[in-house]
Order: structure tokens, then sequence, then C-alpha cells
């Protein structure tokens, strides 16, 4: 039978813990969608202040959560080439930035 | 009375460091010095005091030979002729000799790393050079530690900004890197060779790519920025207003790796090594075998390298039977991080590590002594933490104000209750963060479990954060802090630990006295 001193029955206790608990985590944020949104309050706009979306740079673009490289780098060049955004719903235009995503990306920036 | 040899070794040290950087006599001359002062105290070894005052001066001297040592510069040089390769194009071969950092710029990618020059281009033809400079790379560069490269660029010195606290140019000479080459998007970068590096330099950033993938492929980019400051000391992906969010909060010393990073991992690597059939002094040495390899793995800053010869002086202890003394321990770490790179001394990232340990160790047992251990209040465990951790808080937190005030220019009242509820989250955190590493490498089908819970402790405590960064007078900024204010404040410390140096009964008894007069 398996001998475990008082420590490593803890460990083994706080990993079955930790892989329960995961497993109802992964199962409401799945059921759940908002709640795993609510619950994301480091990829929020609560904790960023809004953003100008003509003056951004690609850098300042890319700290922003769910913009990468990539949609960054799209957004200025689009800036440069066809003007300034006159509505925040310009956004859809560039590739890359669905519906879905334009209503993730537009709470971080201030309205035009 | 407890003995601490080393904490007077150290300070004579540190005064040598100093007089070394303010008072540039040649290094020559102060090779003499020290010879002569260890000649002369070894001759007058049986006079005690003489003895006594030789070796202080000899260990003064070598505090600042080393400096100047340190920041000799050979005679082959690259910073000696770069003022005539002003605004001209230079071609050098050299070997990289530092991680590569990749960031976005406008227009493009920046590649950056660190060059250890061999060889530069003249009309005379290639000329070995020596000099560790800082490479910009304006494009995306397929380079790697270890490559030996080719390329030109353009050379200049670091910029120094004016009514700024923080020197570039400071921070980058502490690295003994006196000069930046500016590599355009279409300048010319060859890899000659590969694998000119030190093999476990190499090895080690292997794995911190490795581990830094785990992160990236479980949590989202803003989660996994902070876990690689957490868990791998790398704080540049960390968007500024989550940075701003632990500064306004005083709480940004949880994104360094210190004590709290290096007892856990102590802790979790010496539990799991009780499963090897070894001997318990066998257990010891690999757990402190791995710290040493975790201290190379985050780069080995200042209060890491700190936290680890801390930690392994105590694991030391267990083997050796023999008692620690903490500020003797400290004095260890400060003596061994000074004589590999005197130039920390001024690094505020020492500076902060070891007056905030400094603090604990001097303020927190007379503090915590003024509460009268019979209450029955103070007899429920959960009380009792929580009144220890504040204390470690609020001692902590003044013993690093003052050198906040200086470097940041701000003052952070709500440090005291932000610490208590955020530090806390830090251990959880930090349990899991390892957690999802070993199960990334060796079982990934649970890597995903640990990242979900992972996930919500993350959330959990950047909400803390802002909701204390939203309290009425939560921080404030000062406009103008002068070294001498730094000081004074210092000093008030200083004078108020003698008040209580003698206990707390002496104490009661002696401010007894003064409200009696």
């Amino acid at each position: 039978m398996l001998n475990l001193t008082k420590q490593e029955r803890l460990v083994l206790l706080i990993l079955i813990l930790i892989i329960l608990l995961g497993t109802i985590f992964q199962y409401v944020f799945k059921k759940f969608p908002r709640v795993a949104q609510a619950m994301s309050v480091i990829d929020s706009e609560t904790i960023y202040p809004k953003m100008d979306l003509n003056q951004a740079s690609v850098t300042q673009l890319e700290a922003l959560p769910f913009i990468g490289e990539v949609t960054a780098q799209r957004i200025v060049d689009y800036r440069q080439t066809q003007g300034k955004f006159s509505r925040l719903d310009e956004l859809k235009i560039i590739k890359g930035i669905s519906e879905a995503k334009f209503k993730r990306i537009a709470p971080f920036f201030k309205k035009i | 009375m407890r003995r601490r040899p080393l904490v007077s070794l150290v300070i004579v040290l540190m005064g040598g460091i100093l007089f070394g950087q303010w008072i540039p006599w040649p290094i020559e001359m102060m090779l003499c010095l020290t010879s002569s002062f260890l000649i002369l105290s070894l001759l007058v070894l049986n006079k005690r005091i003489i003895s006594m005052a030789m070796i202080v001066l000899c260990i003064f001297s070598l505090g600042a030979t080393s400096m100047r040592a340190y920041v000799y510069l050979p005679q082959d040089h690259l910073k000696h002729i770069a003022k005539f390769y002003k605004n001209k194009n230079v071609r050098l071969q050299g070997v990289i000799d530092s991680d590569i950092k990749k960031r976005t710029m406008f227009r493009g990618r920046k590649t950056s790393f660190e060059l250890e020059v061999k060889y530069l281009e003249t009309q005379w033809g290639w000329k070995k050079k020596s000099g560790r400079i800082l490479v910009n790379v304006f494009r995306e560069a397929d380079v790697t530690y270890g490559d030996f490269i080719l390329l030109d660029g353009k050379l200049y010195p670091p910029f120094s900004f004016a009514n700024s606290t923080f020197s570039y140019q400071d921070y980058l000479s502490r690295k003994r890197i006196h000069l930046i080459l500016s590599v355009k998007k279409g300048g010319h970068l060859e890899v000659l060779a590969s694998g000119q590096g030190s093999f476990w330099v190499g090895q080690s950033l292997k794995i911190k790519n490795r581990l830094r993938k785990i992160l990236d492929d479980t949590l989202s980019k803003n989660e996994a920025a902070l876990m690689k400051a957490i868990l791998l000391g790398d704080r540049t992906d960390i968007p500024q207003p989550i940075n701003d969010l632990f500064i306004h909060t005083g709480t940004a010393h949880i994104l360094a790796i210190s004590g709290q990073n290096i007892a856990i991992i102590a802790a979790l690597i010496f539990l799991l090594i009780k499963i090897i059939p070894i001997g318990r002094i066998s257990q010891y040495f690999f757990t402190i075998l791995f710290l040493i390899f975790y201290a190379f793995l985050t780069g080995g800053q200042p209060s890491v390298v700190r936290a680890t010869i801390m930690a392994i002086v105590f694991l030391l202890s267990f083997i050796l039977e023999r008692q620690t003394e903490p500020l003797n321990t400290l004095a260890l770490a400060a003596l061994l991080i000074l004589i590999i790179n005197p130039m920390n001394l001024f690094d505020v990232g020492f500076q902060m590590s070891f007056t905030s340990v400094i603090a604990i160790i001097i303020f927190y047992p007379k503090i915590i002594n003024l509460f009268p251990q019979e209450s029955p209040l103070l007899l429920c465990k959960p009380i009792w933490w929580l009144i220890q951790s504040f204390v470690v808080s609020m001692v902590a937190w003044l013993g690093v104000a003052g050198f906040i005030a200086y470097y940041f220019h701000i003052v952070t009242p709500i440090a005291l209750l932000a610490n208590l509820f955020i530090v806390p989250f830090m251990g959880i955190i930090m349990g899991l963060g390892l957690g999802l590493l070993m199960m990334g490498i060796g079982m990934p089908v649970f890597s995903l479990l640990f990242a979900t819970c992972l996930k919500v402790m993350i959330n959990a405590m950047i909400m803390c954060a802002y909701l204390f960064d939203r309290f009425p007078w939560a921080y404030f900024y000062l406009t103008d802090v002068k070294v001498w204010s730094i000081v004074g404040y210092y000093l008030v410390m200083g004078m108020v630990f003698l008040l209580f140096a003698n206990g707390p009964r002496i104490r009661l008894r002696k401010l007894k006295q003064i409200s009696e007069i």
C-alpha cells in the first residue's frame, strides 16, 4: 500500500484539488461564456485608458488585448492609406477584424 | 551577542566601491595600495588594533580597486576609437552574448541583443577589438545566442535623458555596454558560425524559450506576460496600464523575482526531490543546484541572486548543522554580488531588494514584540497571521519608501493595505505557475486545467489591485525629490531604530521618564 508522509498526502490532495477546480472552471466558462468574459479583468477595458484610434501607434495598439502585431500594423496602414477613421465601425473593414473581434476591441477606443 | 563579521566587511567594501567611483585614482595605484595594506596587516597580525585597521583599509582599497578594475577599458576596447567612426558605417564581427529580444516598431520589427565584439574592419583590414555593445537591428533577424555574426551599422553612445533620476547610460555601463550599434532595415547581418557562446547559458536560454512557449500556448497575451515576469524574470511584455496598477498600489515588487518566489520554488523542488530515494544531504544539494540554475535562468538579477544565496545558506545550515544569522547571511549575499559586479551597488534593484530585507530583519522583531503575546485575541492563528503580514508589509514599505520616492517620484500609502491582499495571491499564483510549467513539460494533458485555475487567480489579483488603485489618496506623485531628503529619511529611520534597539520595556521606561520631565 502507498506509504505517504503527511506532506506527500497534502501535496497529492492539492494536486487533486487543482485538477478538480480546473475541470469545474473549464465547464463553467464553456457553458457560460459571459462568466469567462466577466472574469477576465486583465483583458478588460476597465484597466486600460481609452485610446484614440487615430493617434495610436503600432506599439500602443499591440499592447491592447486581442490585438496582435499583424492587426496593429493593418490598422496603422489603413489609417495612412485611407485617412483617419471617421467611425469606430470602420475597423470591421480591416482584414482580420470580424464582427466578434470588433465587439471585443471597440471598448478600448474613444468614441469618434 | 550575535557575531556578524560579514556585515562590517561588506559596509567597508561598499565604502571602497563608492570611493573608487567618485575618486578615480589609477588602477595601478589602487593595486599597490591594496597589496601594501595586505602585507602590513600580515606583518602586524599580533597587534590586534593595528592589524584590524590595516585589514579595514585593505578591504576598503580592495573595493575601490575592484570598482576601477570593473570600469577599466583595455587598450583594444571599441570605445577608445568610437569617436573616429561617428556618423560612419562600421563593420564588426562578434558573438551574440544575450537573449534575443524582438519588439514591434513603427512599420516593422526590431531585434535587439548584446554583442561581444571580436573584430572591427578598418582601412588596414580586420583588427582584433574587444567590448560589449547593444545592437538594434531594425528588422526581424534570425539569430540566436552564441551566433558569431558579421554586421554593419552606425555606432553611437547611449542617450542620457535630462531631468531624470534614471540614467540609461549608467544602466548600460553597469552591464559594461558603452555603445549602441544601429543596423538599418537593409543593413548587412550574416551568421558566420553558431554555438560560440557558453554551453550552459545556451541551454538555459533554450529552456527559458520552451517555458515561455508553454505560457504563451495556455494563457492569454497579458496573463502570459505577467507570468513571464513572475516566473522567468522577463518584465518587458507587461502592458503599461497593468504595470501602473502595481506601481500605484506599491506592489510592483511582486513582479520581480525575490525571496517569496525563491522560497516557494525551494519548497516545491525539495518536496519533489523527496520522492527520489536519495539521502537527505543529497536532497539539499540537488535543491541548491536547482536554485542556482533558476537564478541563471532568470538572468541573474540582484534580487534573485540575493534571495538564492540566502536560500542556499539556509539549506547549507541544515547540512552543516549550524545556526544562521540573517544579517550575516544578507551581508554574504551582498558581498558575492558586489565581488562579481561592484556596479550593482548603484543598481536600484539591488538597493531596494537589500533595504527591504534589512528593514524586515531589524524592525520586524522589534515591532512584533510590542504586541502582548498573552492576549487571547492574538492566540487566534488567522488574526496573528494577519498582524504578522501587516507588520512585514509595513516595515518593508518603510524600508524602500525613500528609494521609491527618489527614483520613481511616487509615494503609495495604500501599499500597507494592498500588500496584505496581493502578496498572498502571489504565493498561490507562483505555485500554480510552477505547476503549469511542470505539467506543460511532463503531463501536457493537465496543463490546461492548471492554466484555468491560474487565470482565475491572476484576474482576482488584478481586480484587487484595480480596486486599491481606485482608493482616494492611494498614491501621489512628487515633483522634486532631492538626495538629501532621502538621506534624512533614512537617518530618521536609523534614529528610530536606535530608540527601539534596547527592547520595548526599556523603551517604554525611557518614554515614561521623558513624559515625566
